[in-house]
């Protein structure tokens, strides 16, 4: 359904012509969802829907024009930058999306260590930046093709939280477009033009823009955002290799990854509660099995050769591998004390085995090759990501794998892998990430349907893990009702109160339920 | 029915008071804010009592004030509209101590005196900020971002999961403690963000109680370490020191890290009003402090290379020393050290053993900017008669020197009317002039609150929608902030 | 349909697109910032996501599906892109989705649908028809360039100069030839019989007379006995290397043929001995890797298998990522030039940003064309050098045209004027 000739001119006259189209075409390539974490789950199946045009603003004045003229026709809205997850998609027929990847400033400020970047910058842009002065920022699990204000606003999350804190807290100074067009600017923004500063004035608004996770565009647009930048090392990393193994290698006398080879899941779990203890490392992960064989496949049946075979479901029971990243922040010095520190707890107490390592990085400083994950079978989810403590994260994955051989087929076999753990905070925290692996043209797919939305917020609810995911992978009435308790009451007022018409992306954050509502293969035992 | 009879009910008689001391103890503290008086005082000692006094007082839009500290410094626990205050010094159980997680569940009963003689004992503490008072609540200083000593960390604040109470009495859990049927679940309740798309803790902190009710909170704690190594070094220049500052912090190196004027750093070394003029005339105009501490492994290593950093950077900057002791006092280095991970001890509060009272001043700034604003502050000072020898300066870098808490302390004495009206004017003056050089009060009290909403009006607008959210009544201390 | 032009077999590669735009950002490794981070020329031009794969990728699944139907701007979204190559390189880092087929595919369906190509196009492949040349130039003045004695007969090698080379590059043709001459390696042409490559009609998605050229002038070099081709045109050397045996549905190994490009071949000589660079030659200068000669230049290896549950292939297939491209061996030869200083573009190697010339655009897209052209010359000058240097006639023309239009005062040499510069 287009939107009215007038509201179309409307916008044409704030962004111009060029950037604006209500083509079919160009309305098909942003049919969005299909794409991504979620790929042809029920929502991409059920409710995505072409935008009825697609428009791209450069600047915040023009971003809060778009919004007002919205308002105005009351025509609703969403915003994206880099459409990684399955929820840039419209939902409505006569929504539109407004595309911010123009919004491309990037200023540095490298003594006071932040950088503020419009909405079409993404993490790798950054990162290379700030490694040119001896900073860095936490490039997150979903990759270096993340926009940095969208991920800010909505995850961030990796084994680099270990030192750089969690995500929430490395918002500085952010311009926001409320969905009535108003401009809101928090932190140190509210009152000077110097963002440099994230909280307040007393109670923080940045508790507004984001929670656990964010709201996924459906309370405004931020524009501009400013965010820590972390202290690194000065030796460069330099750039090596032809894709598709292209890698950073690491300047060793200030950067190494190690790999150890626990005896059991036990040594690994307390290795990392000693090495949160002594406060050294710059990341300490235990991978799932099945992303060392992506890693040395050389194809998908490569992949699969070697995964359909006993070897491999040896290797899930019984391969422990803990992975530490050790970075010497303050000198070669701190990085030879760790070292020592970290053979002290992994091998010495808790005899793990030194196993080969590459000195390289793929994957967690300016990659993330998260794209590879959809390599195996074409689609990929995350059901869990709960961030608590480490003895939570590996209960919950135990029995997340447990629970999964139930929806094995259609998810795919991975031998009862426990997920994905880490440590975060300097061992405050620890962190679950469930990954599963399906075939989107699986047909037996509602069942993957039923595992993701309904299946795994039941046994959240049950066990008490607290995940990230469910909230948009799950519905309000089922886990917002029960966290909190309630939180879903907050959220529904919150929203009516600062989004009275409900034009920012409809119906998030209650897009869940009117699938399930459609979905009548899906159990609402609610 | 009197409405100490009703609120008898849900506490005991024992635990409602309406007795005019109790009550004039009440309507003041140590700061300048006028006296506001509350028409009773309840403490409750559970959640279920908090709750059904917060029902009651929201059906009968009667204003509660929550209070956890025994002692107040800025005004925020004055009722402005009357009301009840809602002390929680008998909610004041440290409910436990989870040393593999590293965190502690308090009330916000608890004292900074309380937790740390407990965890010392096992090795642990809660960081600090700058000698907080013993009788302060440990829940209110995390709840109004009061900054840490240790800028090393990157989550400078320790809060995690907490309890709430709701101004219309509902219960709530935020973060990850927020799982039904906590804690029999897996989750044991460290990560403090949502639930949901909101980040409650971020609406509780600096609300200075008028968005809900903390009844108990996870806060982090850290290794106490065995042994210590303070370092001192002395500027006249506080532009020098804000270099060295920068250099030290980009490097990670140390825990513990400030900046002092000679003034301050008087106070907290020395215990009595004269000794505190001698020993300012002995201390250098600016002292960076700087404390290493021992690792819980291979200690001694870890001591040097930091030494060999520090040494590193002493050699960038010509004639600068580096003493492990201030001259002339041979112990200071070591009593810093253990002063700095405890609440304030001997006697009297230390910032009020100079003159008998103290009016800060702080914001938020980046660290290059603290020059410019010393110099605001001190001919600001100049301009209202303030002698500018009883500004105290205390630098107290953030997050890796990313950015710093700067407080002037000024110093006065509370009988003297003169002194009070000279103070109230130049908190005035100079929080204008500052403001406009771009301090940020992320956490305003008292007139500042004013001064900094009216500038922020579009963040005023949306607080006070947040607020119209959870506290429709506004009875949850009201007249506070911009509500 | 051709197997390897038949849109239904990659419907899998349009579908499983995961919208991590590695199509579109230059690896993240090499990920040079803001200003030269996209890779994509027609997203450059057109930021709109139907202007790069991950866009094309929904409109061509659309558009098989039957969702989607002809209009002048599913065209414009099919033809207005360079075939460059670059999204299937960066798409190949994560997910091997053959995005170079999915892209040609959609072409060779719209002529087959009678849709395509755009007039602009016809017109070259009327020329190519009539005269067998892109440029409709006299056919007999294809070799007018050529001195006299410069072919030697009973060899190996012939020289196939192209359709720029012989008509509006002389000096790249000539070039070529001394270098041959000053390394004692004697050559021969096609003669009458050459011929366009057939490229403009491939890259338009006339898969059926492309065919046509192809075989013909492979029956041409049959004819002459020889077994290599040498070019210095990237087009020419990936349209024979690549594209003729995928038109006939081979491979390349099964080709009675080798193709070299001269960087190739001077590199050879160079490490062997067989010459050396005596001249110096004072100059800042950059690289540019002609995609066809770079990213697009690896055997092809054909396969007619099918794929199974997720998305598994039942016959083991080679996949061409764009490791193996010639960018080596022109580095090497600049190396060795004594007072050149070669400096690294920002985006390079399988990364390198399309000189905005190919994939039918030059004719049907001039304002692209040129635009691309300037972006990347504006990327020469951000580190300061005096000169492009490239492998491909195209590259080196539209960098000439587009920076006279926009006043640049960037050099554009092909290699083959540096390498003489460095012989004579």
């Amino acid at each position: 359904m287009a939107i009215s000739k007038e509201a179309y001119e409307a916008i044409k006259s704030i962004v111009g012509s060029s950037y604006i189209s209500d083509d079919p075409v160009v309305a098909e390539a942003y049919c969005g969802g299909r794409m991504g974490h979620g790929k042809d789950l029920a929502i991409d199946r059920e409710m995505n829907k072409l935008p009825a045009c697609v428009v791209m603003p450069l600047t915040t004045k023009e971003v809060q024009a778009v919004v007002k003229v919205a308002n105005r026709y009351k025509i609703p809205y969403l915003p994206a930058s880099t459409y990684w997850v399955t929820h840039c998609a419209a939902k409505r027929d006569d929504q539109i999306i407004i595309d911010l990847k123009r919004m491309q400033t990037l200023d540095i400020d490298e003594k006071n260590m932040s950088a503020t970047v419009g909405s079409g910058v993404i993490y790798s842009q950054l990162q290379e930046e700030a490694m040119k002065r001896g900073l860095y920022i936490t490039v997150p699990g979903g990759g270096a093709q993340a926009a940095i204000i969208p991920n800010h606003l909505t995850w961030g999350l990796s084994p680099l939280n270990y030192r750089n804190g969690l995500p929430c807290r490395r918002i500085l100074g952010t311009e926001w477009v409320l969905p009535n067009g108003d401009i809101l600017r928090l932190g140190s923004l509210s009152m000077s033009d110097d963002p440099f500063w994230g909280e307040g004035i007393g109670p923080d608004l940045r508790g507004l823009l984001r929670g656990w996770t964010g709201w996924f565009g459906a309370l405004g647009i931020v524009t501009r955002m400013t965010v820590k930048l972390l202290p690194f090392q000065p030796e460069p990393l330099e750039k090596f290799g032809i894709t598709p193994d292209t890698t950073l290698l690491l300047p060793t006398n200030r950067m190494k990854w190690y790999n150890f080879r626990m005896p059991d899941r036990n040594s690994l779990v307390e290795a990392m509660y000693e090495i949160g203890r002594c406060e050294i490392g710059a990341a300490a992960t235990k991978v799932p099995i099945f992303w060392r064989y992506i890693a040395r496949s050389k194809s998908k049946e490569d992949f699969w050769e070697q995964w359909g075979t006993k070897d491999a479901e040896n290797d899930v029971k019984n391969d422990h591998v803990l992975r530490v990243l050790l970075i010497g922040y303050t000198s070669e010095a701190q990085l030879a004390y760790e070292e020592r520190v970290l053979t002290d707890i992994v091998v010495d107490k808790y005899k793990g085995q030194t196993g080969r390592t590459r000195q390289s990085d793929e994957s967690w400083i300016k990659n993330a090759d998260s794209a590879g994950m959809w390599w195996m079978t074409g689609g990929y989810v995350s059901v869990e990501v709960t961030v608590d403590t480490i003895d939570c994260a590996v209960k919950g994955g135990e029995g997340l794998a447990e629970l999964k051989r139930r929806y094995t087929p259609p998810l795919m076999e991975d031998y009862g892998d426990p997920g994905w753990f880490q440590i975060s905070e300097l061992g405050h925290n620890g962190y679950l990430e469930f990954l599963c692996y399906y075939d989107p043209d699986d047909e037996d797919i509602k069942k993957t349907d039923a595992w993701v939305y309904t299946e795994v917020p039941k046994y959240d609810i049950q066990n008490g893990l607290f995940n990230g995911f469910k909230i948009y992978e799950s519905p309000l009435e089922l886990t917002g009702k029960a966290y909190g308790p309630n939180v879903k009451d907050w959220m529904i007022k919150t929203k009516a109160v600062f989004d009275p018409e409900n034009l920012s992306n409809p119906p998030v954050p209650a897009d869940v339920d009117e699938m399930v509502e459609k979905a009548d293969w899906l159990e609402k035992t609610w | 029915m009197s409405l100490k009879y009703e609120l008898s009910k849900f506490v005991g008689a024992e635990n409602v008071s309406d007795d005019r001391e109790t009550l004039d103890h009440y309507s003041k503290d140590e700061s300048l804010h006028p006296p506001g008086r509350p028409g009773y005082v309840v403490y409750p000692e559970n959640t279920v009592q908090v709750q059904e006094v917060v029902k009651f007082c929201n059906a009968h839009a009667l204003p509660v004030i929550p209070c956890s500290s025994r002692v107040h410094f800025r005004g925020s626990t004055i009722p402005k509209q009357g009301g009840l205050i809602l002390d929680f010094q008998k909610m004041n159980r440290i409910v436990s101590v989870n040393e593999r997680n590293r965190f502690v569940m308090i009330e916000p009963g608890v004292t900074w005196g309380q937790i740390q003689s407990v965890l010392t004992d096992i090795e642990l503490m809660v960081s600090p900020p700058l000698l907080p008072h013993p009788e302060q609540s440990v829940v209110t200083t995390f709840l109004e971002r009061e900054p840490l000593v240790i800028s090393l960390f990157e989550y400078s604040e320790p809060l995690m999961s907490m309890e709430v109470v709701w101004p219309e009495g509902s219960l709530f859990r935020t973060g990850s403690a927020s799982a039904p049927n906590f804690p029999k679940t897996f989750v044991e309740g460290t990560n403090p963000m949502g639930p949901g798309t909101l980040d409650f803790f971020r609406l509780l902190q600096g609300a200075q109680g008028t968005m809900g009710i903390v009844t108990w909170a996870m806060v982090k704690i850290e290794y106490l370490a065995r042994e210590s190594m303070p370092f001192f070094m002395a500027f006249d220049q506080v532009e020098k020191a804000i270099e060295v500052l920068y250099q030290i912090q980009r490097k990670k190196i140390g825990y513990e890290c400030l900046l002092m004027n000679q003034l301050d750093l008087a106070c907290i070394l020395a215990g009595k009003k004269e000794d505190i003029e001698a020993l300012k005339r002995t201390l250098p105009p600016w002292t960076l402090v700087i404390i290493l501490r021992s690792a819980r492994r291979r200690p001694h290593e870890k001591f040097a290379y930091e030494i060999d950093a520090l040494k590193e950077i002493q050699s960038r900057f010509y004639g600068m020393k580096m003493e492990s002791s201030l001259a002339g006092l041979p112990k200071s280095g070591t009593y810093l050290a253990e002063a700095l991970r405890r609440p304030c001890s001997h006697g009297t509060y230390w910032k009020h053993r100079y003159q008998g009272n103290c009016e800060e001043l702080f914001f938020i700034a980046k660290m290059s900017k603290v020059p410019e604003f010393v110099d605001a502050m001190l001919t600001v000072a100049g301009r209202k008669d303030f002698p500018v020898s009883k500004v105290g300066c205390y630098v107290q870098p953030i997050e890796n020197g990313r950015a710093c808490h700067l407080e002037f302390d000024l110093f006065y004495d509370k009988k003297n009317r003169d002194q009070v009206d000279i103070v109230k004017a130049l908190v005035k003056d100079a929080s204008e002039s500052l403001l406009m050089r771009g301090a940020f009060f992320s956490r305003p009290f008292g007139s500042i609150s004013d001064l900094v909403y009216s500038r922020a009006s579009e963040y005023t607008a949306a607080l006070k929608k947040v607020k119209g959210i959870f506290d429709p009544n506004n009875i949850l201390n009201p007249g506070n902030l911009c509500f | 349909m051709n197997i390897n032009y038949d849109l239904a077999r990659y419907e899998y590669d349009m579908d499983k697109c995961v919208g991590c735009k590695g199509c579109v950002w230059v690896d993240h490794i090499y990920m040079p910032g803001v200003r030269f981070g996209i890779k994509c020329p027609s997203n450059i031009y057109d930021p709109f996501d139907a202007y790069a794969y991950v866009g094309r990728s929904k409109i061509g699944l659309a558009f098989l599906e039957g969702r989607l139907d002809y209009s002048d701007k599913l065209l414009d979204v099919i033809y207005k892109c360079n075939l460059c190559g670059a999204c299937d390189a960066g798409c190949k880092r994560n997910l091997d989705l053959e995005q170079i087929s999915v892209l040609e595919s959609l072409r060779a369906r719209c002529v087959a649908d009678g849709k395509g190509p755009l007039p602009a196009h016809k017109k070259v492949a009327q020329n190519i028809k009539e005269q067998g040349n892109r440029f409709g130039a006299p056919q007999k003045k294809r070799l007018q360039w050529l001195p006299d004695g410069a072919i030697s007969s009973g060899v190996d090698l012939v020289y196939f100069p192209g359709c720029a080379a012989s008509y509006i590059e002389n000096e790249i043709a000539k070039g070529t030839i001394e270098i041959l001459k000053l390394s004692g390696k004697a050559f021969t042409t096609l003669g009458d019989k050459d011929h366009c490559c057939g490229h403009p009609l491939t890259e338009v998605g006339m898969i059926d007379q492309a065919k046509k050229v192809a075989e013909a002038n492979i029956q041409a070099l049959k004819d002459t006995g020889a077994t290599t081709v040498l070019t210095s045109c990237a087009e020419c050397y990936k349209t024979w290397k690549v594209d003729y045996p995928k038109l006939l549905a081979k491979s390349t190994q099964d080709m009675d043929y080798k193709v070299l490009h001269l960087s190739e071949l001077v590199d050879e000589m160079l490490e062997s001995g067989e010459i050396r660079f005596t001249k110096e030659v004072k100059m800042k200068v950059t690289w540019h890797d002609p995609c066809h000669l770079g990213r697009q230049s690896e055997p092809w290896t054909h396969w007619e298998g099918d794929r199974g549950k997720y998305g598994i292939m039942d016959q083991p297939k080679v996949y061409r990522r764009g490791t193996g491209g010639i960018y080596q061996a022109p580095r090497n030869i600049l190396k060795r030039i004594p007072g050149l200083e070669t400096i690294e573009m920002p985006r390079t190697r399988e990364n390198t940003l399309c000189c905005g010339a190919g994939g039918g655009t030059r004719e049907a897209f001039p304002d692209y064309t040129k635009f691309i052209g300037v972006e990347r010359i504006e990327e020469a000058e951000s580190i300061s050098v005096e000169a492009i240097v490239s492998g491909c006639p195209y590259c080196k023309e539209n960098f000439l045209t587009a920076g006279q239009s926009a006043q640049k005062s960037m050099k554009v040499f092909d290699l083959s004027e540096l390498i003489l510069m460095a012989l004579r």
